[in-house]
């Protein structure tokens, strides 16, 4: 019997090609992301083979799986009541439970066979004669079947035994597809709030793909592990599994009706009303119809089609998830921040948008499937058929009852958000950009989605094939880009990507947007007529009878229309292309890989050649912001600096200039293009070592048409902010043009990647971690901007006018500032204080000056504090200036720190914020001294003296002004992101001394580093060492300082036990993993407390690759029992300290006796991070009396 | 008043559903009359504008259907054999939306006329029910009901009293015969007495053509004197068969009945007044 139910499974979908489609396309997916060499999987060093990648994949496959157990198990549930075959079936003796069961293992069994192409397309791939053996490890057939029988199993048997209940019961499959859903939603929401709320153990308990237990898993795996480690069945992912499993077998016990026939029940009959109503009997009904209204009849049906949908219990559900997902959208910060943003329409209709930019997929996926089925589904397509309403009108509602409804979830949702918005605080709900944003750029496109999914309803058999190929239509976007095929003009219904910026507003991207939609739309409306032209009336037809009709059922003026619309869409093409591409250069990813390889093939051998070096600047520039237009000059002196004789050298010209020029005495730039714009200048009479010479830049920039990718963020019309590597010819070979991959680089026959130069090698320390190219300059800029905008360089004002419609600037720098500058135009208001001789400014746009005494705060304290330990500021002017929110970090020039928007918009109003910004700004400040007073030698370890050393000053900074708690929170956060830095390290982890250009090492362990030192060594000590560093190398330029010198300074006068601290410090990795296993507390005969503890230790070294020793642990470590408050908030954990004492603690199991005389409700072990814990949330536990 | 010449149609699996029909259909009712598969619902789609023919044409008071199936559908009421609803929409929001799109424009009329509708067809008092959730015999009537919206000239109705009541069935048939006098009624079933209680003409169709048009009672009438009937034991009826053109065998009071076509009159058998079943039956045995 049981045997006989499976097979009938199988017999029945083996002869669905929706069966076959799946297994194929699962397998096709998987393979080519093993086989195919430029799909990258994390890159670098690991292997697409290792256990991290393989259960990656899977994992992320088991969501899409969810949507193939919908599809089989509830098909399989249901089938017998759709296809009116139940009474038949059970009227037979069966055993209904048996055949129950029967019915569900037969269904998932295919499920399974299906996810099984995922591991298998994987292993197939992986065996392609090929592919990059770099990229695979030995084949360890036990990684694929720990991906598949840990993650993928449980996942489906669990997901079928809920379908399948939720089918039976429900007998609907809507009500199923909605729970589907519903437990994405469901997933999406709750990893947002435990992400967010700190809890990713409960995030990986609860997640039923085992997204999240993968990753609280694999968190701070280091790239050994990814490639090598055997994951166990045990802990989280044992807890998930049995969890979801046992959800499954609840949901199948409770609902899925065990033993019980399936059958619709007849509805009960509710009792009539007896009231006697008079029954227009003679009323009469002779009236002739005649050829209906077309405007009457398309407003009834339209209404008729979309109440179907929007009043359906079905929709009503989808709205409520979708407002439940969206405002807890809002309330959650966004991944990259640590705290929440303020809630501007600028920000919120990004979450909006990214809330709506998966479901509305969905939304259309299914409904233009339900509603171009409709009347066939419900057969009602005989009656319609034979009504005198043309095809057009029946086409044409349903169109526009499918923008009502995509339309209505968007208002809806809107609607919340600005209610939202309102409640959230004092600001202005700018409702001509929700319109803007939501309806242009959200709501047209889907309009084309719409009638594209509805074209490729009409041309398919069913519903399901229908909704197959608009998925898979979906989906081709990531074949696109394997592809290399990138650009819009491909990708129906989109334009380039844009960031709405307060200051900025759209920038060009309402130009462009507005093309490619006339672009795309011009497409769709062929699509209209093809639709409306194949469209299915009356009882269905196959295809190949409507093509044979297609011609006749347009007529003369669909045939016209096809024509015309198909010329637009050519001709808009066309102006896309000749903006895109002629007037700009279009650069795809593989098109900039090939320049890379060409660049550095042809210049690399002069990398070494000596350049001229500016020692002084000049600028002129003229900014015409709405016309997004520069038009600069500098006139600069350069000197040989090098022994050698300089006879000629490279010149790139930057990237959008339409005008260039470069003299310098004695010589000429030579007109043959390289590959990145690059020159030949050859001297007539070589530059002599030692030899100065007078020379001049003069550039036009100049914006035409628009981008077809990452617009230009430099030149804007609002909020220019534009260094001098991007505004002038740059000297000498530039690496940074290299290709970095290192699989890149070896398939275009490169050597490895350039590692930073030694750190021993002293050919370097001649030269600054800008580059060898840049050196101190005396800097002057006279710069001009149309009457609203203020124009910024580094330097003092020495003078403002206006002339005519243009206001112009003089500015002069008084001390050698780096020849590293940014030119800034905006509209801004500037905030003035003066403190202790020097303006404190800070320039924002007009609406964002909420923070202002947060970022006045932060500055005024940072040069107080920096000038009293380390040395006098060296300007008389600090300056904040606001720039769009394009570029992701503030930079800190001379005297001149440009902050993008949503840097300085932190939403400061809750006290339980982290005070981020002042952190911040702090390290902005501090880099004046670190980096513009003290500049690194180019060498490993370079961005230590800066960032490090910047982060230290921040913490010193926001230790004076925030408590305890704040502080431990924020080495907290710098823990977590240094110790998931590493595990996502490709190449190698390097110390801290030698880190190179790893940010998880120069910033955030570096901050770790610094704060054990100075909890060991007294933050006065480091203080002085820093004192006297900086001393020691203030504007240095030969040598420049590196890592070795800073530690000579650190190391000087410390106990030997404190050298080896530093040597551990920044000379090794070492790793600590410190557990409080267990602690009791009784209360003993003399009243008094006990508690004791159970703590393990332990202390490893690591290598690059992740490779741990053990060595001995000895350490003094804080140990802290806690009370609760007496009026316990538990949310803002308010504890007070009972008791902290450092105690030694050993490598093995430490049981530590304490006593107390009052009560204690938990323990911590290292409360203040200052030991590199490998998993910090082990260090806290609750205490058991 | 409704002209079909040379109508052929042949589906994509080869199955040949129309086989050059030529009728001629006048004011008033018309039985369509044929076994299961026989091409009556081919032929009904078709006249519907539902499918479209192989070949020939279709005329209805000087509208070509094929050209101008619009104008034809104006004038059309057309109830299909086997149709659903949508769910969740009441009667009277149903027929109404209906009632618009087949050119009700002037509201006042088109109340009265949804409204007459259902009253007439006994719905009136559910007509705030989902249609969704009719029994099988007031889903029916909702049918008929949507059919006769806009006074059609022309109406087909498929196998309409199928899960009616007697008392329904009666109610309807008034309901057509009343119509009839000014519209052309194409009946399609296999109710044989239903055609020979209402229907003023008639044919019968079998594999795609049509075998037999005419008047029933004039049909009728040639068969009298020519039917001849008796019981039989099952031992008999084997050697019955293969002497005697066997038109029917039926059960009555628990006897074997056999009707037998012959000219002359046989022994054992009685005469029999040849009814519209014999006249079906002996057509389609002929046949085969």
């Amino acid at each position: 019997m049981f045997r006989h139910l499976i097979k009938f499974e199988w017999a029945y979908f083996t002869r669905q090609p929706s069966f076959y489609v799946t297994t194929l396309v699962l397998f096709t997916l998987t393979f080519l992301v093993s086989a195919v060499n430029s799909v990258g999987m994390g890159g670098g060093n690991l292997f697409k083979n290792g256990p991290f990648n393989l259960v990656l994949i899977t994992t992320f496959f088991n969501l899409l799986s969810m949507f193939i157990v919908v599809n089989y198990v509830a098909n399989s549930a249901i089938r017998d009541i759709d296809s009116k075959m139940s009474e038949l079936i059970y009227s037979k003796p069966i055993h209904l439970f048996t055949y129950q069961l029967g019915k569900l293992l037969g269904s998932t069994s295919i499920v399974m066979f299906v996810m099984a192409m995922v591991p298998l397309g994987m292993l197939v791939g992986s065996l392609m004669p090929w592919v990059n053996p770099e990229r695979f490890g030995p084949i360890n057939l036990s990684y694929y079947f720990t991906a598949y029988f840990f993650f993928a199993l449980p996942t489906a048997l669990s997901l079928s035994m809920i379908f399948y209940s939720l089918a039976v019961r429900f007998k609907s499959m809507m009500a199923v597809y909605l729970s589907a859903v519903a437990i994405f939603i469901g997933f999406e929401v709750s990893d947002g709030l435990t992400g967010a709320a700190g809890d990713p153990r409960l995030a990986a308990i609860i997640d039923p793909f085992a997204i999240a237990t993968f990753d609280y898993i694999t968190r701070y795996w280091s790239i050994l592990d990814k490639n090598t480690a055997s994951i166990s069945f045990s802990d989280v992912l044992l807890q998930n599994r049995l969890l979801w499993i046992a959800i499954g077998i609840a949901f199948y016990a409770v609902l899925g009706r065990l033993g019980t026939s399936i059958q619709k029940d007849a509805k009960a009959k509710k009792s009539q009303s007896k009231r006697q109503e008079a029954i227009p009997l003679d009323n009469a009904i002779h009236h002739k119809g005649k050829a209906p209204n077309p405007i009457k009849a398309l407003i009834s049906r339209t209404l008729f089609e979309a109440s179907h949908t929007l009043f359906s219990p079905a929709f009503l559900i989808l709205s409520l998830m979708i407002s439940v997902t969206t405002l807890s959208i809002m309330d959650n910060p966004p991944a990259n921040l640590i705290s929440p943003l303020w809630p501007l329409s600028q920000f919120l209709i990004d979450h909006l948008e990214q809330s709506l930019s998966y479901l509305i997929p969905v939304v259309i996926t299914y409904y233009c499937g339900e509603m171009i089925w409709r009347e066939q589904q419900e057969q009602f397509s005989e009656l319609v058929g034979t009504l005198p309403v043309s095809n057009f009108i029946l086409w044409l509602s349903k169109v526009i009852a499918m923008l009502m409804v995509v339309g209505g979830l968007l208002l809806f949702t809107m609607v919340l958000t600005i209610i939202y918005q309102n409640a959230a605080g004092p600001n202005s709900i700018e409702l001509s950009q929700y319109i803007i944003r939501l309806g242009l750029f959200n709501l047209l496109p889907w309009l084309f989605l719409v009638i594209l999914a509805m074209t490729l309803q009409v041309m398919s058999p069913n519903k399901y094939v229908g909704m197959l190929l608009f998925v898979m239509f979906l989906l081709s976007e990531f074949a696109l880009d394997t592809f290399g095929l990138t650009s819009h003009l491909y990708r129906f219904a989109q334009s380039p990507d844009f960031v709405y910026s307060d200051m900025n507003g759209y920038g060009r991207a309402l130009e462009s947007h507005t093309w490619f939609m006339l672009y795309w739309g011009a497409l769709s409306i062929a699509f209209c007529v093809l639709c409306y032209g194949l469209w299915q009336r009356g009882p269905y037809q196959t295809l190949e009878n409507r093509l044979l009709l297609f011609k006749l059922q347009i007529g003369a003026s669909g045939q016209w229309l096809i024509r015309v619309s198909l010329s637009l869409f050519v001709f808009f093409g066309a102006s896309i292309f000749y903006k895109t591409r002629i007037l700009n250069d279009y650069v795809s990813p593989s098109d900039t890989i090939k320049e890379q390889v060409a660049y550095e093939r042809a210049y690399k051998s002069f990398d070494d050649d000596p350049t001229p070096i500016m020692t002084s600047v000049k600028v002129n520039a003229d900014i015409y912001p709405e016309e997004l237009e520069i038009v600069a000059q500098a006139r600069f002196k350069v000197k040989n600096k090098s022994a050698k004789v300089i006879n000629k050298f490279l010149v790139t010209v930057p990237q959008y200039s339409v005008e260039t020029s470069v003299a310098i005495e004695g010589g000429k730039l030579i007109g043959i293009e390289g590959p990145y714009r690059t020159y030949w200048f050859e001297f007539d009479q070589p530059l002599q070592p030692g030899q100065s010479r007078d020379g001049q830049f003069s550039v036009v920039i100049k914006h035409r048409g628009f981008i077809d990718g990452d617009e230009d963020i430099s030149l804007v019309n609002n909020g220019t902010a534009i260094d001098n590597g991007s505004l002038f010819p740059v000297f000498g070979y530039i690496s940074q043009l290299e290709l970095i991959d290192p699989i890149a680089r070896k398939e275009h026959g490169l050597s490895p990647p350039k590692r930073e130069n030694q750190l021993e090698d002293s050919r370097y320390y001649q030269q600054s971690m800008f580059g060898r190219n840049i050196d101190l300059i005396d800097f002057e800029a006279v710069l001009s901007t149309n009457i609203k905008q203020t124009a910024i360089a580094p330097g003092y004002l020495q003078k403002e006018w206006v002339d005519g419609v243009r206001r112009y600037f003089h500015y002069k720098m008084d001390t050698p500032m780096l020849n590293f500058y940014s030119i800034i135009s905006a509209e801004l208001e500037v905030y003035k204080e003066n403190y202790k001789g020097v303006s404190f400014e800070v320039f924002l746009h007009p609406e964002h000056t909420m923070n202002l005494p947060t970022i006045m705060a932060s500055m005024k304290e940072s040069v107080d504090y920096f000038s009293e330990n380390y040395s006098p500021y060296q300007h008389r002017q600090a300056r904040v200036i606001e720039i769009p929110r394009y570029r992701n970090f503030a930079q800190s020039f001379a005297n001149t720190i440009p902050y993008p928007e949503h840097g300085l918009l932190t939403d400061l109003r809750s006290p339980e914020t982290l005070n981020t910004l002042f952190d911040t700004t702090a390290h902005e400040v501090a880099h004046q001294w670190w980096a513009h007073q003290v500049v690194a030698a180019d060498v490993q370890g370079k961005s230590v003296l800066s960032e490090t050393l910047a982060e230290y000053g921040a913490l010193l900074v926001s230790s004076t002004r925030f408590d305890e708690k704040a502080i431990n929170l924020l080495s907290e956060r710098q823990l977590n992101a240094y110790l998931s830095g590493r595990s996502r390290e490709i190449v190698e982890e390097m110390p801290l001394m030698r880190a190179e250009n790893q940010p998880y090492i120069h910033y955030n362990k570096g901050h770790l580093a610094m704060l054990r030192l100075k909890e060991t060594m007294g933050e006065q000590r480091v203080n002085d060492a820093l004192k006297a560093f900086l001393e020691a190398y203030q504007y240095a330029t030969n040598p420049y300082p590196t890592t070795l010198d800073l530690l000579d300074y650190l190391k000087d006068g410390a106990s030997e036990e404190e050298q080896a601290l530093i040597d551990e410090l920044f000379a090794k990795i070492v790793i600590y993993d410190l557990k409080l296993l267990q602690a009791n507390s009784t209360e003993q005969p003399d009243g008094q407390f006990e508690t004791e503890l159970l703590i393990t230790g332990g202390r490893f070294e690591a290598n690059g690759e992740g490779e741990e020793q053990s060595l001995p642990l000895e350490h003094a470590i804080d140990i802290v029992l806690y009370a609760s408050h007496e009026n316990d908030d538990v949310r803002n954990n308010n504890q007070i300290v009972v008791y902290q004492q450092k105690h030694i603690i050993k490598t093995g199991e430490n049981v530590i006796r304490i006593r107390t005389s009052t009560s204690v409700d938990s323990a911590a072990i290292d409360p203040k991070v200052i030991y590199i814990d490998k998993d910090i949330r082990d260090n806290k536990i609750e205490i058991t009396q | 008043m409704l002209t079909i010449s040379g109508l052929n149609k042949t589906y994509p699996n080869g199955h040949k559903a129309l086989d050059g029909v030529e009728l001629n259909i006048p004011k008033g009712m018309f039985g369509l009359l044929g076994p299961n598969g026989a091409g009556k619902s081919s032929l009904m789609r078709t006249i519907a504008t539902l499918q479209q023919a192989d070949s020939g044409s279709i005329t209805f008071d000087n509208i070509d259907v094929f050209a101008q199936p619009q104008s034809l559908r104006s004038r059309l009421g057309y109830l299909p054999q086997d149709f659903g609803v949508y769910p969740r929409v009441s009667a009277l929001k149903l027929l109404n939306h209906l009632a618009i799109l087949k050119g009700l424009d002037n509201r006042a009329e088109r109340k009265e006329a949804v409204e007459g509708l259902l009253a007439k067809t006994n719905l009136y008092q559910h007509r705030k029910k989902a249609v969704s959730g009719y029994s099988g015999g007031m889903r029916q009537r909702f049918g008929i009901a949507q059919a006769l919206l806009g006074n059609p000239d022309l109406m087909i109705v498929d196998e309409p009293t199928a899960g009616l009541d007697p008392e329904e069935r009666n109610r309807f048939h008034n309901l057509l015969v009343s119509l009839g006098e000014e519209k052309a009624i194409i009946l399609s079933t296999h109710i044989v007495e239903d055609v020979n209680d209402l229907c003023t003409n008639m044919a019968i169709l079998d594999d795609g053509r049509v075998v037999l048009t005419g008047h029933p009672t004039t049909l009728i009438d040639g068969l009298k004197g020519k039917i001849w009937q008796r019981a039989v034991s099952p031992d008999e009826l084997v050697d019955i068969e293969t002497h005697y053109h066997v038109i029917s065998k039926r059960f009555s009071g628990g006897r074997n009945i056999v009707h037998i076509y012959s000219d002359d009159p046989i022994e054992g058998f009685t005469c029999h007044d040849g009814d519209l079943e014999d006249m079906y039956f002996s057509t389609l045995s002929t046949r085969s």
